[in-house]
């Protein structure tokens, strides 16, 4: 396989309030790469330190094979949208796209067919001769976007580049970054808090939490298959179970608070278990005590639109997201009785540090 | 608030307009309007004004070429004593003008700090336009270079970021984001700098003397002329007063309109040395 295009080797430092520590992960050509994380977690010095406005403390940083660590920002060849879009109030949006351009010293019929090719790209052709001061939130990201596409980066890197949007332009600008990245053949490395919009743009996730990266893998393995307790939580993984684990007949069974679960494989010894709410089956009346069922009690319903999370209160409280016709069809609701389950196979366990 | 409660204020703030107000009206009351062409061309009057203009013309000019730097520093480095720094540059302004003869006079003069050394090379300093143009960026600068800095301030870091990210060096960063988007704050600093240099007195008058067509600018001619001609000196005043008139409306409008609105320091600043043109 090819070498990483950017390449981050135990990087750490300290900026005020936040820290890095020993950080390592490699972005490979033409992957979309989401560093996902809490607020404060260290997820935008890290891209600052990659964009070369940071210098680490200890570490390296590599772009294209070369060591970064003293390079000037200016000379890294990388494309970067900050958080607040950062669009040149002085200048028009023509302007700030061909910007890196014109400080390249590319000639004039140039900057003039790539602005208008990215323009034409972004939808923003309209907007071209219009201060960059007197657009809405959705036309600064676009804009702002055209203007890093504009230098041909190597990398681009996104600071939650949609945090400040509203959730329906967010919906669509997650589509659009998706479409750009393809059409554009870049490598993006895209800076969030945000689980739902992390899923649908990346190719790979990075998990980072105080500094700290936890979990590096694709959607689907963070997503089903967790490293920790936090990360678990953080992609809401809700099932979140404690035990004893040991192998009998083949199978696992996690002994967690006077409940016997069953997994299909896992580590032995002190684990967590856990199972995602979508996973998990609600059903009126105890069948007939199959593995991984618990009898209970329905807690709490909330309404999620398409869907319906449903607490029973089982010994434990577990999650379930059903959907709504078939919780309507159910008949279940509020203090009703009801069976718990899920399938062994859904189950996820690991070791506890 | 309530029509009567409004007109209470009115009558409470009239006193302290009338004090601001009277004078001027006083002024204008008693210029020979009709004839203020004929005594703008005499000799002396025009000799006043020429040097006036051609003195703080440079004055602005050395003040812009060596105080953003200055300004830009205190802006965006963190380093020891920056306190100290800031005070030292603040200091000139509530100075008075005499003392800041002096110390020029105690540095430039013939025996002074620099001066020996200028002497031996057969520079000499007081009483020359040079020693005006001294003396007016000595008490004008930190005019210029306290609203620079509220100005540099105000941009964004992420601009500076985002420009440097995108191949430009510090230097074209500066040249192409800092200062554009610091225009406003940096014109109204310099044209507020360029008003209090017309205004300059004490400091002109202790270190380069009051010598007509060389160091004679027109707050000096307007002292001279209250003793040979007081219509002279009355036409001058009316001039300085309606320049200075013009460049509050000027800094207020730029200001206004820059993005630096909040964060920029405004009128207090100008109001101390009356409105920096007379002295």
């Amino acid at each position: 396989m090819a070498q990483p295009i950017v390449q981050v080797r135990d990087v750490s430092l300290r900026l005020g309030d936040f820290a890095v520590h020993d950080a390592g992960m490699d972005i490979r050509e033409r992957e979309y790469f989401v560093l996902l994380g809490p607020t404060g977690a260290g997820k935008t010095v890290l891209l600052e330190c990659i964009a070369g406005l940071h210098q680490p403390e200890t570490g390296d940083i590599y772009v294209d094979g070369e060591r970064m660590n003293d390079t000037a920002p200016e000379a890294r060849g990388l494309g970067y949208l900050p958080q607040d879009y950062a669009l040149f109030p002085h200048l028009t949006v023509a302007q700030n796209i061909a910007f890196g351009m014109r400080i390249r010293k590319k000639p004039r019929g140039e900057i003039e067919r790539k602005v208008a090719e990215l323009a034409e790209l972004l939808g923003i052709t309209h907007l071209l001769h219009r201060s960059s001061v007197k657009l809405s939130g959705g036309e600064k990201q676009r804009s702002a976007l055209a203007r890093a596409l504009a230098i041909e980066p190597k990398v681009l890197l996104l600071d939650e580049p949609l945090s400040a949007l509203d959730e329906q332009t967010r919906e669509g600008l997650c589509v659009e970054l998706r479409r750009v990245h393809e059409q554009l053949g870049t490598t993006t490395l895209h800076v969030s808090h945000n689980f739902e919009e992390t899923m649908s743009v990346a190719d790979k996730i990075g998990i980072i939490h105080e500094g700290r990266i936890r979990q590096i893998g694709t959607p689907e393995e963070v997503f089903r298959r967790p490293n920790s307790e936090f990360v678990a939580r953080f992609v809401r993984t809700e099932n979140i179970f404690r035990g004893t684990a040991t192998s009998q007949r083949g199978r696992l069974v996690v002994r967690s608070g006077g409940m016997a679960l069953e997994a299909e494989s896992g580590p032995e010894g002190d684990v967590f278990l856990t199972v995602r709410p979508e996973n998990v089956t609600v059903a009126a009346a105890p069948g007939r005590q199959r593995v991984n069922e618990l009898a209970g009690r329905i807690a709490r319903v909330v309404d999620k639109g398409a869907l319906m999370r449903v607490d029973v209160a089982a010994g434990v409280t577990l999650v379930a997201l059903v959907g709504r016709r078939s919780f309507q069809n159910s008949g279940l609701k509020v203090g009703a009785e009801a069976a718990v389950s899920f399938d062994p196979a859904a189950a996820h366990v690991f070791a506890a540090q | 608030m309530k029509p009567k409660r409004n007109v209470f204020l009115m009558l409470l703030s009239l006193p302290a307009l009338a004090l601001i107000v009277l004078p001027i009206v006083g002024l204008f009351w008693r210029a020979q309007l009709g004839r203020f062409g004929s005594y703008v061309c005499c000799k002396p009057v025009a000799e006043a004004l020429a040097l006036s203009l051609t003195t703080s013309g440079v004055t602005a000019i050395l003040i812009l070429l060596v105080g953003t730097p200055l300004a830009y520093w205190l802006a965006f480095a963190d380093f020891r004593g920056k306190r100290i720094v800031d005070t030292l540059v603040d200091l000139p302004v509530i100075l008075p003008p005499v003392v800041a003869g002096m110390a020029l006079l105690m540095t430039f003069g013939g025996f002074g700090l620099l001066g020996r050394y200028l002497n031996l090379a057969g520079i000499s300093i007081p009483l020359t336009t040079t020693a005006v143009v001294l003396a007016q960026a000595f008490v004008a600068g930190p005019f210029y270079i306290r609203q620079a800095r509220v100005g540099f301030e105000s941009v964004p870091r992420q601009l500076i970021m985002a420009s440097m990210t995108m191949g430009a060096s510090p230097l074209r960063t500066f040249f192409r984001v800092t200062a554009p988007v610091a225009s406003h704050a940096i014109l109204a600093g310099l044209v507020m700098a360029w008003a209090r240099a017309v205004g300059e007195f004490g400091a002109t008058l202790m270190f380069a003397g009051n010598m007509p067509g060389v160091t004679q600018t027109m707050p000096l001619a307007i002292y001279s002329a209250l003793e040979s001609d007081p219509n002279v000196a009355i036409v001058l005043s009316v001039t300085l007063v309606a320049t200075s008139f013009l460049v509050i409306i000027v800094t207020k409008s730029l200001l206004g309109t820059g993005r630096a609105r909040e964060r920029t320091l405004s009128m207090p600043a100008l109001s101390r040395n009356g409105g920096g043109i007379a002295a």
